[in-house]
């Protein structure tokens, strides 16, 4: 089953969230929380929930400002603090005290400062495309851009750095793009605008629980050598390249997405193996 | 995701049914239809659904009279009725044909309904299954006392371990309470239409692929009423679970659902 639920954060933002469980009632199923990236939302996950859900109870939170959440008035501060936030705000909401944690891109951030600050909270991690933060000009390129000549001429230009555009379905492509420009620009230029003043690769040493960090090996978006350096550094970590791989690497291939995280928890979690 | 509806059926009967949907949105993806097993209702096949909701919209009813469906006029309760509310549902989702799986009765529920619309049926799938239920089966003949003496939840109890085998205790409750909502009134006219008629024959004019899924052995079925089954179907997937139990679709869903989506990869679209 399918739920959705929505609760108010503690700055007043309201936030929906989905919850995907097909795992037996009967049992204690671990949760699976999925951070999405930016300009995202929970429902481009949907091709990962069936297989991920008979095992884990996985549960989809739109980022504010994201999908069906709301989308934050330019009065209320934003930071990454505020982000984390929400995320501890909706875990005490479902009554959980810790989970584990996948996150695509800018979700993976937010998914490391949690498990770099609130440790208890967060189980493991799994990274797709995510970095310690997206510091550097490549972002303000595209807020700026989009702001002249729109978001669809913008992301349309450059998805080929998101999607291998002569190897996936034309349509998924497009897909894809329509979901991109349903985003707030406004917003955005304050998400992804903090992140690229963001870099914690100093502090992801302090990440103590294992660590999936699968790496799109094309580099298109933010700095390809970012990877290799955080693996060094997180004690507990496994690097996967994708050769060749583009950044929404979920996107157009679910599957083996799907079965390199649920590889890499039955490796460290026993009560995940079938 | 998971869609919930109810709706009315042409006698004025509110019916409801689940979809999950997790196939690409810029594609029409087909339909599966899931019937489940009398005495439950649509929450037992739950764990069929992720093996499927990727490929195919999953659609799960709940039979009239079981789990949120309401009974309807039981004087009415009939195959034909029953088929209708099936190809009302179809009518309802915007779909001319679907590959349609049942579980025991819902088997025969969906047999029913496929002699009297087989245009309306791209395959059939039959889990633990018969063509009806034939009076050579005096054994289970006491059902309706045994049900009126002990309830249907203390009927099923009784019989659990036939029904799903060695369950945990904990998964047995999950079992009982998915057959919330039934009383026995329906059941006194529910489960003699089940037993009404022995259409085994009629298999040999199903002109789509059928699937049989047969628990080995069968506690409640004798091996030799499948293999009279088989014998009249002309395209036939037999598939035979080694140690399941009668109500393998809510014991063993992995299995079940894995060998179902085998066929239905066979049939194609």
């Amino acid at each position: 089953m399918t739920t959705e639920g929505r609760f108010t954060t503690s700055d007043g933002v309201r936030i929906a969230y989905f919850a995907d469980d097909f795992t037996d009632p009967w049992r204690d199923a671990p949760v699976l929380l999925m951070l999405h990236s930016a300009m995202s939302s929970s429902r481009r996950f949907f091709s990962m929930v069936p297989g991920l859900a008979r095992h884990l109870r996985v549960v989809r939170m739109d980022t504010r400002g994201h999908g069906q959440s709301e989308v934050p008035p330019a009065s209320v501060p934003h930071d990454k603090e505020r982000l984390s936030q929400d995320v501890l705000e909706l875990l005490d909401v479902l009554g959980l005290d810790a989970v584990h944690i996948l996150g695509g891109s800018a979700g993976g951030y937010t998914g490391q400062l949690l498990a770099i600050h609130h440790p208890a909270r967060v189980k493991s991690l799994s990274l797709f495309s995510s970095t310690p933060g997206f510091k550097g000009d490549q972002g303000k390129r595209w807020l700026a851009e989009a702001s002249v000549r729109g978001m669809r001429a913008v992301f349309g230009e450059t998805i080929d750095e998101r999607i291998p555009v002569g190897e996936a379905d034309p349509r998924l492509v497009q897909w894809v793009l329509d979901e991109i420009c349903k985003n707030d620009l406004e917003f955005l230029k304050r998400f992804i605008g903090h992140w690229t003043d963001t870099d914690f690769m100093d502090q992801v040493h302090r990440i103590g629980c294992p660590t999936l960090i699968v790496e799109p090996g094309a580099h298109p978006i933010g700095t390809g050598s970012a990877f290799a350096e955080m693996a060094k550094r997180i004690p507990n970590s496994e690097r996967v390249v994708y050769e060749n791989g583009r950044h929404n690497l979920y996107d157009y291939q679910p599957d083996r997405c799907v079965a390199e995280v649920l590889r890499f928890l039955r490796h460290h979690f026993p009560e995940l193996r079938p | 995701m998971t869609a919930e509806h109810h709706w009315t059926a042409s006698d004025g009967t509110r019916l409801f049914y689940r979809v999950d949907d997790f196939t690409d949105p810029w594609a029409d993806a087909p339909t599966v239809v899931l019937l489940h097993p009398g005495m439950g209702s649509s929450l037992r096949l739950f764990g069929w659904v992720p093996h499927l909701a990727r490929r195919f919209r999953v659609v799960r009813p709940d039979t009239r009279g079981h789990g949120r469906s309401a009974p309807g006029p039981l004087d009415g309760l009939s195959h034909d009725r029953l088929s209708l509310d099936l190809f009302e549902l179809f009518d309802q989702l915007g779909i001319a044909s679907a590959h349609v799986m049942g579980s025991s009765a819902g088997g025969m529920i969906a047999g029913q309904a496929a002699i009297r619309r087989p245009e309306r049926f791209r395959s059939l799938a039959l889990y633990s299954a018969t063509a009806g239920i034939p009076p050579s089966r005096p054994a289970k003949g006491d059902w309706m006392a045994r049900v009126g003496k002990a309830g249907v939840r203390g009927f099923l109890e009784q019989t659990v371990r036939d029904r799903i085998g060695d369950a945990s205790p904990a998964q047995v409750q999950w079992y009982l309470d998915s057959a919330e909502g039934l009383t026995v009134e329906y059941l006194s006219r529910f489960v003699p239409l089940m037993a009404s008629e022995d259409w085994t024959e009629r298999l040999a004019a199903f002109p789509f692929p059928v699937m049989l899924g047969v628990p080995d052995p069968d506690p409640m079925v004798e091996r030799a009423e499948y293999e009279r089954m088989r014998g009249y179907v002309r395209d036939c997937t037999f598939v035979t679970f080694p140690g399941a139990s009668h109500g393998m679709s809510a014991e063993i869903p992995d299995a079940c659902a894995l060998a179902y989506l085998a066929f239905l990869e066979k049939v194609g679209p």
